[in-house]
């Protein structure tokens, strides 16, 4: 028991220290609340409802983004992957676009689309669709020769070649990269509720600052924080569950 | 029989009964960007029905091209390979390959790799089961079905990558160096059980490899391949019967006779750089 006791407090320590530190200058700082009245602001944004439905537009944000940069970047990514054509015709264009820091198009596209929920996907998608397209490129392309060759002596066609062996060869690099996109996309649909779109987490945090109310831009940044750990982590299980080579990687 | 073409040394007629594979003229050039390399230059082979024949040349001579281009993966330049006299073109269901990176699918179970060409065949399940059951067994691997080939040793995944060409019942194998990566202790099992598998299941047989003692064990003759660009140097025919005894002093001259006609193109080879 006491060995346990010991483990936590050396874990959770530096959270002891940040919470007394904050304690301490909230009492001096008339703007700065306390972390009492935080953690009430906290459970009142939860009890009205207001942050798991900031949580859900943005999520439901991020998501719809990651399916249309998946069903576009996967499918380009194989075709450039397999084809040396394609990839003549898309290498210039691709280079050139990458990159752009994907913030940079806010201003074109607020002015053509305006303050609306397009706008914000496309943000999202302009940033995660690149690791995912690159990715899935490289990892094509990455395929050892000899897994085709086997397949091929195998007696597999084409078409059974690309979905037997070059699409389970190349989905540990895809995966990798859609786990890029999508903490990408996390992080852009804050930037894009505070610039673009009324809604949201990132809109909750900038309504914060508009009412000068620090207690709920922290409570803001805090869940953003987590909901972004935890989706890194539902992803990573769902990785390994469909994909045998991650699973045999950890194993091994 | 086809007429021979050239003067090429020891272009034989087969010893087998009838002839299975002919390789004729075969001239295969790379392209690089400042030049091309010619790395075979009118290979010439007959193998017969049934027959075990060893290519042995240096590294570099073309080896792995030409078993490339008779399983068609790769085309060829110049020249006709033929099955019972038939020209083939790219891949045809009679010829099986096996590779020195065993290139067994890491996201497939031992069984799943065994199956994996009958599944693209479009072999009921069932039937894919019993098939590759029998394979599994046959190289021992029974107990194993699941593991996937991370899991399996050397040895293990060459005898799986061995299932996985028998069980499409290849009228020829080709193999390419399947021991080189293993340790002398396995090489000499498996070497065993290649020997086995072949007479069992009487496979026409063309076999890659850098060991004369290999080549000399397993063949019923050894063709040596000159230094890049590769031909048919000389071929040696292993007059022993099988399963043979590496202390018997004939085995000991053909080691000798082999060995000291590789060597002059392994030279050849470092001359050539
Ligand atoms: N795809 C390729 N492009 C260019 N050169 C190649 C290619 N494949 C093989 N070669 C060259 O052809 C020669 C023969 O290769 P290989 O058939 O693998 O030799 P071996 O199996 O006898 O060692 C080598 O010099 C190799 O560098
Ligand atoms: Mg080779």
């Amino acid at each position: 028991m006491p060995a346990l006791f010991d483990k936590l407090i050396k874990r959770w320590l530096w959270l002891l220290v940040v919470i007394g530190v904050w304690q301490l200058y909230s009492a001096q700082m008339p703007l700065v609340p306390s972390p009492g009245t935080t953690l009430q602001t906290g459970a009142d944004l939860a009890t009205s409802g207001e942050l798991a439905t900031s949580a859900i537009d943005s999520l439901v944000r991020v998501m719809e983004s990651m399916a249309i940069v998946c069903a576009i970047a996967l499918p380009l990514g194989f075709l450039i992957g397999l084809s040396e054509r394609a990839n003549r015709y898309m290498n210039k264009l691709i280079s050139l676009l990458r990159p752009l820091p994907p913030v940079a198009w806010i201003p074109l596209i607020v002015m053509v689309w305006g303050i609306q929920n397009k706008t914000s996907l496309f943000l999202i998608c302009v940033g995660a669709f690149f690791p995912v397209l690159i990715n899935t490129i490289d990892g094509v392309r990455g395929v050892q020769r000899i897994y085709v060759s086997a397949a091929v002596v195998l007696g597999a066609k084409q078409s059974q070649v690309i979905k037997d062996v070059i699409l389970p060869a190349a989905l540990p690099p895809i995966l990798t990269g859609v786990r890029v996109g999508i903490g990408i996309a996390w992080m852009l649909v804050v930037i894009a509720e505070l610039v673009a779109v009324k809604s949201g987490l990132g809109y909750m945090i900038l309504n914060g600052q508009l009412d000068m109310r620090l207690d709920v831009i922290i409570v803001g940044i805090v869940v953003i924080g987590f909901i972004g750990l935890a989706i890194d982590r539902l992803y990573q299980m769902f990785s390994r569950r469909v994909c045998v080579t991650l699973r045999q990687v950890e194993r091994a | 029989m086809l007429p021979q073409a050239g003067a090429d040394a020891g272009s034989k007629t087969p010893t087998g009964p009838q002839t299975k594979l002919s390789i004729e003229d075969i001239v295969v050039e790379f392209a690089t960007e400042k030049q091309r390399v010619r790395v075979l230059d009118g290979f010439e082979l007959t193998v017969g029905e049934g027959e075990f024949v060893s290519i042995l040349g240096p590294s570099g001579c073309g080896k792995s091209t030409l078993l490339k281009v008779v399983a068609g993966l790769m085309e060829q330049n110049q020249g006709r390979i033929r099955i019972e006299g038939q020209i083939i073109k790219g891949y045809d269901s009679r010829v099986g390959m096996i590779f020195q990176e065993y290139a067994l699918f890491p996201w497939l179970t031992l069984r799943e790799n065994v199956e994996f060409g009958l599944r693209v065949k479009g072999l009921p399940r069932k039937e894919r089961a019993e098939r590759s059951q029998r394979f599994i067994e046959l190289v021992r691997l029974q107990g194993f079905e699941n593991h996937y080939p991370q899991q399996l040793s050397g040895g293990m995944k060459q005898r799986a990558a061995l299932a996985r060409a028998l069980v499409m019942d290849p009228e020829i194998l080709l193999m390419d160096e399947p021991l080189a990566a293993l340790d002398a202790q396995t090489r000499i099992t498996l070497q065993d059980e290649i020997l086995a598998i072949a007479q069992k299941t009487r496979k026409t047989i063309l076999y890659v490899t850098h060991s004369v003692d290999e080549s000399v064990f397993l063949s019923d003759r050894v063709v040596v391949s000159t230094a890049r660009p590769g031909r048919v140097k000389e071929i040696i025919e292993i007059d022993l019967p099988k399963p043979r005894d590496r202390t018997n002093s004939e085995f000991l001259l053909y080691e000798a006779r082999t060995l000291k006609s590789v060597r002059e193109e392994v030279i050849k080879m470092g001359e050539g750089r």
